[in-house]
């Protein structure tokens, strides 16, 4: 094994990578999360907010993201803001490449843009 | 706030208590309030859209908890390191499909028994209706190991690999057992019972490692006529067992059998470095060949001399099979058991070998 990919990754589930894409572009609270998300894949993918936060847990065990802020939201209630880390970028620059190649797979049999 | 959506937020808020409470104290909050701003942008596009909410959550909420729980078990530690993991899931693999076999086996003698009680039946024709069905739970215990394998290493896709060579080697091991079983009344008079079923036990042995190394492996590296070869002569071993064995000398009967039994060894390894050259596939069979064995002997002598003291240890065809019940479930467990040992020490010595899982991506830290 290469002493630096000792991090290894099963390819990610489409609401792991639209939430990672998501907080890619700048921290953002759930809401926000689930808004960008439905809006990146252009309402295909609506998350729950029990799959969000599951998933949020996840990546929060896995270092993918981290908490950052909590934003007071009315009395005695707070937003969490998390953001992407390093590794979570990695991760998700891995995936990138990794659907990269399945695409340029395709490309190769002429498959571009078949609808 | 709405009479109806307060309503939903409190049920809603309700069940957020099923979370365990470490999950609660982080997150509680936050579903709530998110709850509540997305029921709000439901509404506000239709009611279609907020039934449509409601029932995502609804539905997401089960799978959610149970991934939930399910980390929090994980995170206990053991599962987490592959080798443990591997020799886990394993153990439920091969213990619940020899037990299974078992019981299936027994399901065989039962359905048998008229023919097999009655004194003017010939023993051909019992044998004659016997192999049928023993060919059948033969394939049947592939097909569940296959499947159980498939579902705790396998992907989706590599579920009819894993059966059909969980299948066909599984086969192969019940034609080769049956070599030294059920004929050596015939051919082995002048070997001691223990001493066949000993050898007998080495090749099972090898023959389910063998089933979980190839499973495990990566790159075939023999032709595919080689394999066929090495898959072909155990069968050739056992036919000539079956028919040209009485017309060997007394005194050559021996070396033959061990020259047979050294020709089968041949063939398992010349399948296992097949697998894989990198991993630990020849190592697992080697190490499955004798493990077998002992795991057998080790629960055999636990149960019957320990626990259930004076029990029979299998059940002689030509009694009546029905009144082995108790005995069966004690038999039954039995295997179960040395099935469970024997798959942990496979999962386990395969998996150190392993460094991450089928799909898996690496990335730069």
């Amino acid at each position: 094994m290469v002493p630096y990919m000792k991090n290894l990754h099963p390819p990610l589930s489409e609401q792991t990578y639209f939430i990672l894409l998501s907080l890619q572009s700048g921290p953002k609270h759930g809401y926000a999360i689930a808004k960008d998300v439905q809006s990146l894949s252009q309402g295909r993918v609506q998350l729950s907010v029990s799959t969000l936060y599951t998933t949020l847990k996840r990546l929060l065990d896995d270092g993918w993201i981290r908490l950052v802020d909590e934003v007071p939201q009315g009395p005695g209630k707070a937003r969490k803001i998390y953001e992407i880390t390093k590794r979570g970028g990695n991760v998700l620059v891995a995936e990138i490449q990794r659907l990269d190649t399945l695409v340029s797979a395709a490309r190769v049999r002429g498959l571009e843009g078949v609808t | 706030m709405r009479k109806e959506s307060g309503l939903v937020w409190r049920t809603y808020a309700f069940f957020l208590r099923c979370y365990p409470p470490s999950f609660r104290r982080e997150f509680e909050e936050q579903m709530l309030l998110d709850f509540r701003e997305l029921a709000k942008d439901a509404r506000e596009q239709g009611r279609g859209s907020l039934v449509s909410f409601y029932l995502r959550e609804l539905i997401h909420f089960p799978s959610s908890l149970l991934q939930i729980y399910s980390r929090q078990v994980h995170t206990l530690g053991i599962f987490q390191r592959l080798p443990l993991a591997d020799g886990v899931r394993a153990a439920i693999a091969f213990g619940i499909a020899l037990a299974l076999n078992y019981a299936l086996e027994w399901g065989i003698y039962v359905a048998l028994e008229p023919l097999a009680m009655n004194q003017l039946v010939d023993a051909q024709v019992l044998r004659q209706a016997i192999l049928p069905l023993q060919t059948v739970r033969s394939l049947l215990g592939g097909l569940v190991l296959g499947f159980l394998l498939a579902f705790f290493f396998g992907t989706r896709s590599q579920v009819s690999r894993f059966v059909l060579i969980s299948m066909f080697f599984w086969f192969i091991n019940d034609v080769v057992f049956y070599a030294f079983e059920n004929h050596r009344g015939a051919y082995f008079d002048d070997i001691s019972v223990g001493f066949a079923r000993m050898f007998r036990l080495l090749i099972s042995g090898a023959y389910f490692s063998l089933i979980f190394a190839l499973l495990r492996g990566k790159s075939p590296g023999l032709s595919r006529w080689q394999i066929v070869g090495a898959c072909a002569l155990p069968v050739f071993v056992y036919y000539y067992l079956r028919f040209d064995w009485s017309q060997l000398a007394a005194g050559l009967s021996v070396p033959m059998l061990l020259l047979l039994i050294s020709l089968v060894v041949c063939c398992i390894l010349l399948l296992a470095r097949a697998s894989d050259a990198e991993s630990r596939t020849v190592f697992t069979v080697y190490s499955g060949m004798f493990v077998y064995p002992l795991m057998v002997i080790a629960s055999g002598i636990l149960t019957y001399r320990l626990v259930f003291p004076g029990a029979p240890d299998r059940i002689p065809f030509g009694e009546p099979a029905s009144s082995y019940v108790w005995p069966l479930v004690v038999m039954v467990l039995t295997r179960a058991a040395s099935g469970m040992l024997f798959g942990f020490w496979l999962g386990f010595i395969n998996g150190t070998g392993e460094t991450h899982r089928p799909g898996q991506v690496a990335v730069e830290t």
